[in-house]
């Protein structure tokens, strides 16, 4: 078996040595973000400052990138969360995962902090430490423009620089969004790191493996999503949909759909700003759209940003949110932490509660403020702290919107309440796809599992939640997943029987998913390339055995994983939680329903899980995973 | 009468973004689009989320949902989103 190469890179003293990985390590925890998150929880110390040079990041790739299996070029970056103080993993696209694998390397864990700002250069496996003093202050765009073309980037902005909470790290015009990753190797010095080579990955069982590729490229072309919706659409396709189903936050999530949508929504954003789409290397389903700002062409807006930069700050003008878009990657900022925690200062200028000079919909001023925050310029500075901490000193705490810290993502989950759940239990803190992204399900698709009803989410979501984990920890893109929508029911329609019959059939599956759960990977033996394709790739390409049980059953000792960073971080059961407004206002207010119940879904959550009362992984559960 | 709004794959077959009709329910709608606009449009409309005011036709009475003077009805692709 070939085993993946870390190099552990000490900033401090500059030094770089091999760090092993052995075939059981890789076996459990296969590679990006569930291999991170072990050498996290094994290689940093309790309770460091996120900040400290002792602290530690990793930069990985999991199996398949660099193979040409589609969508696999993500890598992930996972160290402490500067917004939460828990586990933080951010993933991205872009071609520097595929180049650091060409060097001949599968990971690197930075620990230490430079005097001077650097560039980590990987080139064919050799580490060299770059001064990149001539390059601090630039921003993302500019920086990667300084660099060779031909190298893999990864690299901060202004935001990154000034330790903005919510910074991001850029690879190309892909971003590692959340959790603070800029500002994780801003606090080391780090600018940018680069990566180059052409070595090859070798695969276990080549010919096999290149045969299985092309039948599923197929497979996502010929589909009505991957090969329909997301190459036209992209994901602000679903902005109408998700209006229509309550589920856009408005008005800092006090509403969940926006009259004027229309003017933000996906078809406006195809008919009127669209110039093509594109995609990340090595990927069928090219999901990018591409859009002119000022007189340039640039990447699109994401379904999160339109929807954060509008309806949620209530506004109209999609040139605002590709203008923001733009200005806040090149920054070096997430999008979803930012536009929430505008939201929530909005409000608190509304409530009087503080003056940032902000109202809803008002973007007069906008831009300037991103550079304001990004640079931490005066009173800004407090909104480079993100929503939890503004709560903590100005108040309006029942609506700030956030879970552990991390922002939520544009989905009002009152509407959603699996994804509720889901956000509040997710170990980033309030993200949707950690979280296991039931709103797809519950109000975005084809099959409709229902928005209000409890029954049987907390066992989906466990489900979705491992098998998210793994599918990312593989190297793979989410949206390989989209496929598991059968073809069929697509065609069929959302008003169609085979819809309807569909999504009765999900709605009470819960239970037994409990069950399969329970007992994987032996409860579920097989592979199914409709509806877990990468498990079968993972095989193809290292030669493990790779049931969908195997599969999920690495996700699940993933979830677990991180989760035991928490508790020891001093996250506790307190933390799984929402704000007021989601768990007790009722978004429509004679449908007393209309709100997020924890103190339902939690406990049935815990059990599932085959966690306590208080939401600590259990001895036998641990044991099963082989975690202890 | 009824504003009917055609967005993304099913605007290819109509060949216009928007018409106004006289229909009194989805079914009817969907029946006017085979006719006028071919079987192709009428799948592709099947295929779509039908939104009446906002509000998706399967959180109605589907297909038999009740269209009335001023609405407007919205003719979306499925997307998934992330």
């Amino acid at each position: 078996m070939n085993l993946p190469k870390y190099l552990k890179i000490n900033l401090s003293n500059k030094t770089v040595e091999t760090y092993p990985i052995s075939e059981d390590l890789f076996k459990n925890y296969l590679g990006g973000k569930i291999l991170g998150a072990k050498l996290l929880l094994d290689l940093s110390k309790a309770k460091l400052d996120v900040f400290s040079p002792e602290s530690v990041i990793i930069i990985n790739t999991g199996p398949m990138n660099g193979t040409g299996a589609p969508s696999s070029s993500r890598f992930n970056m996972t160290f402490k969360n500067v917004l939460t103080g828990g586990i933080a993993s951010s993933n991205c696209g872009g071609y520097f995962g595929v180049m650091l694998k060409r060097a001949g390397v599968d990971g690197l864990i930075i620990t230490g902090r430079s005097e001077k700002p650097i560039t980590l250069e990987v080139i064919d496996g050799q580490v060299a430490f770059t001064n990149a003093e001539d390059l601090w202050g630039l921003d993302t765009e500019q920086v990667q423009e300084k660099l060779p073309k031909k190298y893999g980037k990864l690299v901060i902005g202004p935001a990154g620089e000034n330790l903005v909470k919510f910074a991001c790290a850029a690879s190309g015009e892909r971003v590692a969004g959340r959790c603070g990753s800029g500002a994780v190797l801003g606090a080391k010095n780090i600018k940018a790191i680069v990566a180059y080579g052409t070595k090859r990955p070798k695969l276990y069982d080549q010919k096999g493996f290149d045969q299985y590729i092309d039948e599923w490229i197929n497979d996502l072309k010929d589909h009505p999503m991957t090969g329909g919706t997301f190459p036209k659409y992209g994901t602000a396709g679903m902005i109408s949909k998700i209006n229509a189903s309550g589920v856009l936050p408005t008005h800092n999530f006090k509403y969940g759909s926006f009259e004027k949508v229309e003017k933000i929504s996906g078809e406006a954003l195809a008919e009127d700003y669209l110039t093509r789409n594109s995609g990340c290397i090595s990927c069928p389903i090219r999901c990018e759209r591409r859009v002119i700002v000022e007189g340039k062409e640039v990447k699109g807006p994401e379904f999160e940003t339109v929807g954060l930069f509008g309806a949620n700050i209530e506004n109209a003008d999609l040139d605002v949110v590709n203008q923001v878009n733009y200005y806040a990657d090149i920054l070096g900022m997430d999008t979803i932490s930012l536009g929430g925690t505008l939201a929530f200062a909005m409000e608190l200028q509304e409530k009087g509660l503080a003056d940032f000079g902000l109202k809803f919909g008002n973007t007069s001023d906008l831009i300037d403020v991103l550079f304001k925050i990004a640079n931490r310029e005066g009173i800004y500075s407090e909104l480079a702290e993100g929503t939890k901490i503004l709560s903590e000193k100005y108040g309006g705490k029942e609506f700030a919107i956030h879970s552990k810290g991390l922002e939520l993502a544009s989905y009002e989950p009152r509407r959603s309440v699996g994804m509720g759940l889901g956000y509040s239990t997710s170990n980033r803190g309030g993200c949707h796809l950690n979280g296991g992204y039931l709103v797809q399900a519950e109000a975005g698709s084809v099959i409709s599992i229902g928005q209000q009803n409890t029954f049987g989410k907390a066992q989906l979501t466990v489900f979705l939640q491992n098998m998210m984990e793994a599918v990312s920890a593989a190297g793979f893109c989410l949206f390989t997943s989209s496929t598991s929508t059968s073809k069929k029911i697509l065609e069929a329609g959302p008003n169609s029987f085979d819809a309807k019959i569909a999504g009765a059939a999900m709605r009470v599956s819960g239970p037994m998913l409990g069950l399969l759960n329970k007992h994987t990977p032996k409860s579920m033996p097989m592979n199914d390339k409709a509806s877990a394709p990468q498990a079968e790739a993972v095989e193809l390409a290292t030669g493990m055995k790779m049931t969908i049980g195997h599969f999920v059953e690495i996700g699940e000792r993933g979830f677990n994983i991180e989760r035991l960073y928490n508790l020891r971080e001093g996250l506790t059961k307190a933390d799984d939680s929402l704000p007021d407004r989601l768990t007790k206002t009722p978004q429509i207010p004679d449908q007393a329903n209309t709100v997020v119940d924890l103190d339902k879904m939690l406990p049935a959550y815990y059990k599932t899980r085959g966690w306590d009362g208080n939401g600590v992984p259990t001895t036998k559960k641990l044991k099963k995973l082989g975690i202890m | 009468m009824v504003l009917i709004k055609y967005h993304g794959e099913v605007q290819k077959y109509t060949e216009i973004k928007s018409e106004e009709l006289d229909v009194k329910t989805v079914k009817e709608l969907i029946k006017y689009i085979n006719d006028v606009h071919g079987i192709e449009a009428r799948n592709m409309t099947l295929r779509s989320h039908i939104l009446i005011n906002n509000v998706s036709a399967t959180n109605r009475r589907g297909l038999f949902s009740r269209l009335h003077e001023g609405d407007v009805v919205k003719i979306l692709p499925v997307c998934g989103g992330g």
